[in-house]
């Protein structure tokens, strides 16, 4: 005997589509039943996989790599969202000038309350899910499928007091092996898969204490825009060791805020971030031209070659030479 | 060893303790019983709503899934009721388990013998 499912002919929605709640520039690029693939018009690429779990829940894998600035749509909307980037992070802009970044391994539980009006990716990458509850479309069939699993989205909401702020915290292990699972699944899984996962994360999110929470570091989009212009003057020219006290000359910044906005943005001290970023040119180079080892260091602002070793080795655990000979078997 | 990996020896268990036990595999029972069994070794949180979480999953009323899992464990006690013997007493029960003592013994011998 075959046994219909009793999410066929639920609801018409149950599409994965919701054209409002993407950016203007979103595009359909295919659809399959219980998913939707959207593509983003951007200077790079921005897919997002949209898969309808219940009426009124949906489960949105993201993909970006590019240097956008993209609007959130600002319709007030009757949601729920809990985010979480599994790589990169995430730079929101929210009214009256204030910013704040989601980082990698952190997730967050935001309201319809303060939502940002714009996002962007400050290392031009970042991939991540977003689980969206939309209580207006939500069904009293989802209501009651939640309610078997002592899942109450009201509760959720109060317990962590998401009305008036995010509810932001470190991704506790109950919940890592879930957002683990689910990027597993992307794209080989279906919507069935993905129901059992949701409502995992769903219950786990309900155990969540207010206790846990991180308080959201906001600051002045001035202050970031200086940040992001001297990270730019700083990676300009490589081969000199300029003072960080110079690119701050005539900046409005005092330098420990500077330290303290940059190593938020992207995640590491200026001078830890420039090492790495110098480290990085050096594999790509040593990967990709036949320049000597000597000559890579000097382009880099290294004195000599042995001082330029040891900084490759502190990021890559192994020495120029033998990073080249590695890559060249490959 | 992945979660992926992790869960395919769950279900290869618990596929292995079905088909001993008499459970066949063309039946829908057998997809419901393999996915719960599966689940509660994978330590899902919803182990008192293993059922709910079943149905779910198939799209299908919690009810459906009960009788269709209670039709074929009574077919499978029809066809041998010795596999369901209590090993301890040695008595042969009278009628075929529940439904959830079925999954409960099933996990029991899934821990207890490595396929």
């Amino acid at each position: 005997m075959t046994q219909r499912s009793i999410y066929q002919n639920l609801d018409p929605t149950l599409n994965g589509y919701h054209p409002d709640w993407y950016d203007k520039n979103a595009k359909l690029i295919s659809r399959k039943p219980g998913c939707s693939v959207i593509s983003y018009q951007c200077n790079g690429t921005g897919i997002l996989y949209d898969y309808s779990i219940f009426p009124g829940i949906d489960l949105i894998f993201m993909d970006f790599n590019c240097s956008d600035i993209f609007d959130e749509p600002n319709e007030m909307r009757n949601v729920l969202e809990i985010r979480h980037y599994q790589e990169g992070r995430v730079e929101f802009e929210f009214e009256g000038d204030k910013v704040f970044h989601l980082q990698q391994d952190e997730f967050c539980v935001n309201g319809m309350l303060n939502m940002p009006a714009r996002y962007s990716f400050p290392f031009d990458y970042c991939s991540g899910l977003s689980l969206v509850l939309d209580k207006n479309s939500m069904t009293e069939v989802t209501r009651s499928q939640l309610a078997l699993f002592q899942i109450d989205i009201s509760v959720l909401e109060e317990d962590l007091d998401t009305a008036h702020q995010w509810y932001i915290c470190k991704t506790p292990p109950s919940m890592c092996h879930v957002f683990e699972e689910l990027y597993a699944a992307k794209e080989h899984e279906t919507s069935q898969y993905f129901r059992i996962k949701v409502l995992e994360l769903l219950y786990h999110a309900t155990k969540l204490r207010k206790e846990d929470r991180v308080a959201a570091t906001y600051y002045a989009r001035e202050h970031i825009e200086i940040v992001k212009r001297v990270r730019k003057a700083m990676l300009k020219d490589l081969s000199r060791s300029t003072p960080l006290e110079q690119f701050l000359r005539g900046e409005a910044i005092s330098t420990v805020t500077f330290q303290t906005i940059f190593k938020q943005i992207y995640g590491r001290s200026p001078y830890a971030y420039l090492k790495h970023y110098r480290m990085n040119s050096a594999a790509v180079q040593l990967r990709e031209s036949n320049e000597s080892i000597n000559q890579i260091a000097l382009s880099l602002g290294y004195s000599n070659a042995s001082k330029f070793a040891r900084a490759f080795r502190d990021v890559f655990g192994v020495l120029p030479k033998d990073y080249r000979t590695a890559q060249k078997a490959i | 060893m992945t979660m992926k990996q992790r869960s395919e020896v769950a279900a290869d268990r618990a596929a292995s303790y079905l088909r001993e036990m008499g459970i066949r595999p063309s039946s829908k029972a057998y997809q419901y019983l393999l996915f719960a069994l599966t689940q509660l070794q994978c330590g899902t949180p919803f182990q008192n709503s293993i059922w709910e979480l079943t149905a779910i999953h198939f799209g299908q009323k919690r009810e459906n899934v009960l009788a269709c899992v209670r039709r074929e464990i009574a077919h499978a006690f029809r066809m041998a009721p010795d596999r369901f013997s209590n090993e301890r007493v040695g008595d042969v029960p009278a009628r075929p388990p529940q439904s959830m003592a079925f999954l409960r013994l099933g996990l029991y011998m899934i821990n207890r013998v490595v396929y």
